[in-house]
């Protein structure tokens, strides 16, 4: 990001387990067309460095010791809007993975996958793809179906967009739905990047709404 | 009592039975051997006074007791109720707790561990050396642990109160069929209600639905030689099914519908169509299997279970 002359995807690491930590680091490392920036062991020291080192792309873990991986991207990517966070999961646990990219994640990585396919998916990441999964993409239509919060119309989806969440929900592939709506496999990725954008707004002005009614009028929100 | 007069010959005495609490008067006339009558005769005051359990205070007094009694007893029987309903909810909350529990175990302590092995055993960055017998080993650990880490992603799955709903079996179901069918190079399409009732299901419903279901993707998998599976959630007020379709070569309905007469080379997917159906009877289902050869199969899993109201309002 910085020049054209500084090669490799900038990337920096959250993990609590220290051994977990150290292989995924060092095959960023020791790989071309990466430059390993930094390596946290939890959330907090995560959120007081990562706004100032802006790496393009972090890896979070969900599971940390004290505040947790969603709530660190929830609490970071309003700071650094261009990096791109990726989740790491164990278990593809489909509520905690959408809760991740509700608060502005843009995809997640078993954490046992091999190294070469991790590194490529981090560089489709940085290349402006964006993974979505039927799975997320079901709870993505749900969240979208459910009341909308006041005054959010034009951050409900298009019918396009809609189209496309709903083929993949329904387990089509990005290059059948680019076949079906005859567009490009690159603008169903426009497509998905902008229902994630929606998405990480509609949480936030949810969250906000939430906070709103709980302190205008904490006692119809008590009962 | 009497008001009329009563003959009673050549007696002296006279017996009156049963005389209710009252106040008498009782009269007497006779006439001698001549046939005088002496007409005014004589009169004798009586007063029968009550038993105690004939005077209303005493009654009254029972009746009171009797009510008392009776609000008494039901008010005792819908309190122990309430009692041992609190009871069975707190049992259930410390089951559900217990559940959290071995879940979370589970997940953060096996699962972190098996997630250094998976690492720890990756092949060598350049290239596989699938010569030696160390790198075949490596492999095999890899491998071993990959699947242990799947394995244990069900019994999380089951084991986690949080999924006890039907929108959780869709999705851990939907996901289940992409990532198992995807190797076979099978296109997996999924048709399933994206809004789902609040329908709770026990951890034992999804795990047997879950075991038979995978049996049915299995035998997609292995045998079907199909090019696409249909996998479709179908609702209605009494009961749910789970829809498995492929487009394969099918085989023929007997050789499945007679379980126990099966001998040809799919011994193996009879025993798979055999655990389908034990699963589904577990959890008071059953199992239906359609096919002709060459025209795919169809497996139909059935659960009874009476869906809240809501779910048939537009």
């Amino acid at each position: 990001m910085k020049n054209s002359s500084d090669p490799g995807i900038t990337v920096s690491l959250v993990e609590d387990d220290t051994q977990v930590r150290k292989i995924i680091a060092g095959w960023i490392r020791s790989s071309p067309g990466f430059r390993f920036l930094s390596e946290y062991s939890n959330a907090e020291d995560a959120l007081r460095h990562l706004p100032r080192e802006k790496p393009e792309v972090v890896m979070m873990d969900i599971n940390l010791p004290k505040m947790s991986g969603v709530e660190c991207v929830r609490q970071v990517k309003p700071l650094v809007p261009e990096t791109q966070f990726v989740m790491l999961t164990v278990y593809q646990d489909a509520e905690h993975i959408f809760d991740a990219l509700a608060a502005g994640a843009s995809g997640y990585l078993i954490k046992q996958t091999p190294c070469e396919e991790l590194l490529a998916a981090l560089r489709d990441l940085r290349a402006g793809g964006s993974p979505m999964t039927s799975n997320i993409a079901r709870m993505v239509v749900q969240s979208f179906q459910s009341a909308h919060p006041r005054g959010s119309e034009e951050n409900d989806l298009s019918l396009r967009e809609r189209q496309v969440v709903e083929y993949l929900a329904q387990g089509y592939l990005y290059k059948e739905i680019a076949g079906f709506l005859g567009i490009s496999v690159f603008t169903v990725n426009a497509h998905i990047r902008r229902i994630y954008e929606k998405l990480h707004v509609r949480s936030r002005s949810q969250a906000v709404a939430k906070y709103m009614q709980f302190h205008q009028n904490p006692v119809n929100a008590a009962s | 009592m009497e008001s009329e007069w009563v003959e009673v010959g050549g007696q002296r005495s006279v017996t009156f039975n049963f005389l209710p609490p009252d106040n008498y008067t009782f009269h007497v006339i006779a006439c001698n051997n001549d046939g005088v009558w002496n007409d005014a005769g004589a009169t004798l005051a009586v007063t029968v006074l009550p038993h105690f359990w004939q005077t209303w205070t005493f009654r009254l007094l029972v009746g009171l007791l009797a009510t008392a009694a009776l609000v008494g007893s039901a008010l005792l029987f819908s309190r122990r109720r309430w009692q041992r309903k609190l009871e069975r909810l707190e049992q259930q909350r410390a089951i559900d707790q217990e559940r959290v529990r071995i879940a979370r175990d589970i997940h953060d302590d096996l699962g972190s561990n098996l997630t250094r092995i998976t690492l720890l055993s990756q092949p060598p960055r350049n290239g596989p050396d699938g010569s030696s017998q160390e790198a075949a080993n490596r492999l095999q650990i890899n491998q071993t642990a990959r699947e242990l880490t799947r394995a244990m992603d069900e019994i999380v799955w089951a084991v986690n109160p949080r999924h006890d709903t039907l929108n959780s079996l869709a999705l851990y179901l939907g996901k289940f069929a992409q990532d198992f069918l995807q190797p076979a190079d099978i296109r997996c399409r999924l048709d399933m209600p994206m809004q789902l009732p609040p329908l709770s299901l026990s951890g034992e419903v999804r795990h047997n639905l879950f075991l038979a279901f995978k049996e049915a993707l299995n035998n997609v998998a292995r045998h079907s030689r199909a090019t696409e599976a249909h996998i479709a959630l179908v609702l209605n007020a009494s009961q749910f099914i789970l829809v498995v379709e492929d487009n394969g070569q099918g085989f023929a309905p007997e050789q499945s519908a007679a379980l126990p007469a099966l001998q040809s080379d799919r011994v193996a997917g009879g025993n798979g169509l055999r655990n389908m159906s034990l699963r589904m009877e577990k959890i008071k289902g059953r199992c239906e299997i359609l096919s002709t050869p060459g025209a795919g199969a169809k497996v139909r899993l059935i659960v009874h279970a009476s869906l809240p109201q809501e779910a048939s309002r537009p």
